[in-house]
């Protein structure tokens, strides 16, 4: 049998480690082709935008990922979004220090997570049917809460809190992107230089095995439920820092967005497999579509077709990249 | 058999899952530097005594004493802990991850950086590197997945697994049942080395020309109750199948 | 005194066989809990209250409504009411055809049906032969908004954003706006902006992007409004971009408080409630018809009574 090439052998063993490569290349040619074909997709304001949308569907999009790798889903990150911001702005309009109802805020999420996690692992009913029933019901308590209605809160100046969470700076930079880098980077130290990352990649690559191999696995995938529902918890408070107001609609259809940029950046649906790099490549390369689609003149109906196309286009790249390197 | 205390000794086992009795009242043991090979028919009881020696789940009856204390094992945790490893079939090593994360789970070596505890991948690749060395592999880093590796090779990494962190007892369910002839006879001598370096072996398999090659002794289960144990000098591998197959007769000799 | 006590006894007994009672039902698809319903309740209330104590008839009127969006609900609240026998039901005619059979059933049972809300969008002949509509015209709605505008001053481009692409009302909306807008020589067109505020936001600073001459904006309900109004704050164009809206919300109000918005587009949907009881008693006792159906929007909050809305709404009545 001949050996390949060494070079080609070098980029096999760097491809089997780099899984996230295939949707930077996606993002380097989505960003140079809107570059070319749409109007001022070049300029720091329309950068400052994709990036700011990217952040808050990215801290959703991290945790799901973190999960996703440990072999679970949560489908109710656009309800605890909701549940978040709501509870966040109600604790606002009641006179909390805002602070408080931030952390508050959170703390529901987390709540919201245990549970998702608890009777997954409990009951062994798959996260997907858990959660599936977890984002419908918190969406009902959601609606029943507050009657259909929006609640807004107007302070007379912009408060410390809300600049914190999400601030204006330079321009249209806003710091929930300084947030979402921060989590992508935080999360990929945990998960790819620290043991429980390796936990959690053994969990997720087979969890019979890393149990025999004495991986606390159930404790694990809880620990991951409360990361992913307090992330999108994060992630609804941040976007109420800035608008102000919500709806109890908020975050509907969150989830699936959140998990195709996961798959688009290499991470597996079946577990075990991915980091946050890649679902930074993800995340980017979806908002840079929306973004570029708009500029470019074409119908925003178009937005869904091609995300849909991508998600597809990605799992055929990064499966294909994968096998080819394994050869 | 040694003069002294064997390492592993099992009395009076007995186990029942409701109305199914899986083990009734068997003694097994294994001494120092031992290979046993653990045979019989499907249903004999081999995984069942194995799970109560590793901790799954514990017997009805009977006692364990290892190395020569008496032993309560409550979970796989504990087995490990005693110097107890096992290497299942397909179980031992996951596929998506690297070699070097597969050899270190739940035992990683860490470093400080401030505020925290990182997994030290240097040392990490260093040691990968030296035991695959050892046993033999050709891999372009301890970074690859195990995806890479051939069946037999994932066996032997196992095993040098187990031997680097000083396990003393060593079970392997099926080692060479889904590897060729070739990597087979590696795995084979592989066991004999392990060995050679101070490590007990029980063998679990269907195959017993496999098992004989190396074992010293065979332990013979037959619907929960042991049926023989026989020194290699005392039966032929022939012997050993007919036994099995058609089922224990009285008269035979018994340990 | 015996004889005058007798008297009265004897008057409040024929007055009693000569008062009528009157059982109306509003059956509809929102939510009890929902405060855009909650005044049509009101309305419905206020009108069965003040009839009884006007005429000495009493007047009574439920409405019903399911707590979860569900058309198989609203189907069984509505076969419930009929069953009851009362002398009228109000309906919105949210899927004409489940509602089809039901009250074509009703109505043959001698019940007069009216619609609110939402009509059957069905010709004259095919449609549920309800008495007639009360309710806004989404179509008219996008007119007049546009019709406003352009009372004010003739944009160089305008473009509406629609939330909800297919929604029947939004888009009739959408559709008045432009048709007005294009005839009176303005570029004009529909922008889908979803629900998600974030992405909204930018698909809205993509659009100015490529056309930085837009000036009007028409949001189809407060969940456009919200992205735009921060958009137009964050831009530093309020004020200089002319905004219509649609329905009534803390934000939407503040926005035509601050200036940002010029006006709302409001379908009074008290006026919905209300005005069914009356003519359900007119009818069942006189006979009275109206010729036409009755619009109840659009109408128009804006600078000029917002004040006195804001007291309203908080007295349930907007």
């Amino acid at each position: 049998m001949e050996s390949p090439p060494r070079f080609l052998h070098d980029v096999a063993v760097w491809l089997r480690q780099h899984p996230e490569i295939g949707a930077f290349v996606g993002l380097l040619i989505v960003f140079v082709g809107f570059s070319l074909t749409a109007t001022r997709f070049l300029t720091s304001d329309s950068l400052a935008s994709i990036l700011t949308v990217a952040a808050e569907l990215g801290i959703v999009s991290a945790g799901i990922t973190f999960l996703m790798i440990s072999g679970e889903f949560d489908l109710s990150v656009g309800s605890v979004l909701g549940v978040a911001a709501m509870v966040f702005a109600l604790t606002a309009k009641a006179g909390w220090p805002l602070f408080l109802g931030w952390i508050f805020a959170l703390l529901a999420s987390a709540g919201i997570g245990f549970l998702n996690g608890f009777i997954t692992v409990r009951t062994g009913i798959p996260s997907f049917i858990t959660t599936l029933g977890t984002m419908m019901f918190w969406r009902g308590i959601l609606l029943a809460v507050t009657g259909g209605f929006p609640v807004s809160y107007f302070p007379s100046r912009t408060p410390t809190m809300f600049f914190v969470l999400n601030g204006c700076f330079a321009g249209q930079f806003r710091t929930s992107a300084l947030w979402f880098l921060g989590i992508i980077f935080l999360l990929n130290v945990i998960l790819v230089r620290t043991r429980y990352g390796n936990a959690v990649y053994a969990t997720g690559g087979n969890r019979d095995a890393a149990r025999v191999l004495g991986v606390a696995t159930d404790k694990v995938k809880l620990v991951n439920f409360i990361i992913s529902a307090l992330l999108a918890g994060l992630a609804g408070c941040i976007q109420f820092a800035r608008f102000l107001s919500v709806d109890p609609m908020r975050g509907q259809g969150l989830e699936l967005e959140a998990i195709a940029a996961a798959v688009i950046g290499g991470t597996l649906l079946t577990g075990g497999a991915g980091n946050l790099i890649g679902t930074l490549f993800g995340v980017l390369l979806v908002g840079m579509v929306r973004s570029g689609l708009v500029q470019a003149g074409a119908p925003a109906y178009w937005y869904q077709a091609f995300v849909g196309v991508i998600v597809v286009v990605a799992v055929v790249v990064n499966t294909n990249l994968r096998r080819w390197a394994l050869k | 058999m040694s003069g002294r205390e064997p390492l592993v000794r099992m009395v009076n086992i007995s186990k029942s899952f409701g109305t199914v009795q899986a083990l009734k009242n068997v003694d097994f043991d294994v001494g120092y530097q031992e290979v046993m090979g653990l045979v019989g028919d499907n249903g004999a009881g081999k995984s069942t005594l194995i799970k109560i020696l590793t901790g799954v789940f514990p017997p009805d009856t009977g006692e364990i004493y290892f190395e020569g204390k008496k032993v309560e094992i409550h979970s796989p945790k504990e087995a490990r802990d005693l110097g107890i490893e096992t290497v299942y079939q397909d179980l031992a090593l996951i596929p998506l991850m690297s070699i070097s994360r597969n050899f270190f789970l739940g035992r990683e070596p860490v470093v400080r950086v401030w505020p925290f505890k990182l997994m030290d991948r240097r040392k990490m690749d260093a040691v990968v590197r030296k035991v695959l060395s050892e046993i033999g592999i050709q891999v372009r880093s301890p970074e690859e997945p195990v995806a890479i590796l051939s069946g037999g090779e994932r066996q032997s990494v196992a095993i040098g697994r187990a031997l680097h962190f000083g396990a003393k007892l060593l079970i392997l369910d099926e080692p060479t049942s889904a590897l060729s002839v070739r990597e087979t006879h590696k795995v084979l001598n592989f066991i004999l080395e392990a060995k050679e370096r101070g490590l007990s072996i029980i063998f679990i398999t269907h195959n017993i020309y496999h098992v004989y090659s190396v074992a010293d002794r065979f332990t013979i289960l037959e619907h929960g109750r042991k049926v023989a144990t026989f020194g290699k000098d005392e039966v032929s591998a022939e012997d050993i199948i007919e036994i099995i197959r058609s089922g224990f007769k009285e008269g035979e000799c018994q340990q | 005194m015996k004889k005058v006590l007798l008297l009265a006894l004897l008057l409040s007994l024929v007055s009693s066989v000569f008062a009528a009672e009157y059982t109306f039902y509003i059956v509809s698809h929102g939510g009890p809990g929902d405060p855009f319903w909650g005044v049509v309740m009101k309305g419905m209330q206020d009108a069965a209250d003040l009839l009884s104590k006007g005429t000495g008839d009493t007047i009574k009127a439920t409405y019903l409504g399911p707590a979860v969006y569900s058309v198989t609900e609203l189907v069984n609240m509505l076969n419930s009411a009929i069953a009851a026998r009362p002398q009228g039901i109000v309906c919105t005619i949210t899927d004409p055809a489940a509602l089809d059979e039901p009250l074509r059933r009703a109505i043959s049972l001698g019940i007069p049906v009216i619609a609110i809300n939402v009509p059957d969008p069905r010709p004259a002949g095919e449609r549920i032969p309800y008495l007639f509509y009360v309710g806004g015209d989404e179509y008219l709605s996008g007119i007049k908004a546009a019709e406003k505008m352009l009372a004010v001053k003739k944009p160089a481009r305008a473009v509406v954003f629609i939330h909800e692409v297919g929604h029947a009302g939004l888009e009739l909306r959408a559709k008045g706006f432009i048709e007005v807008m294009t005839a009176a020589g303005i570029p004009a067109e529909k922008l889908a902006i979803g629900t998600a505020p974030t992405q909204a936001v930018d698909i809205i600073r993509g659009y100015f992007a490529k056309h930085p001459e837009t000036d009007a904006i028409f949001t189809l309900g407060p969940i456009g409004t919200l992205p735009t109004v921060t958009f137009l704050k964050e831009q530093g164009l309020a004020g200089k971009v002319m905004l219509g809206c649609f329905d009534l919300d803390e934000v939407t109000l503040k926005a035509i408080k601050d200036g940002i918005a010029l006006f709302t587009v409001t379908q009074q949907q008290y006026l919905q409630g209300y005005l069914p009881i009356v003519w359900l008693y007119l009818y069942n006792k006189y006979g009275f018809l109206p010729a036409n159906d009755i619009l109840t929007g659009p109408g128009f909050v804006d600078g000029s009574n917002i004040e006195k809305v804001e007291q309203l709404i908080k007295q349930g009545y907007w």
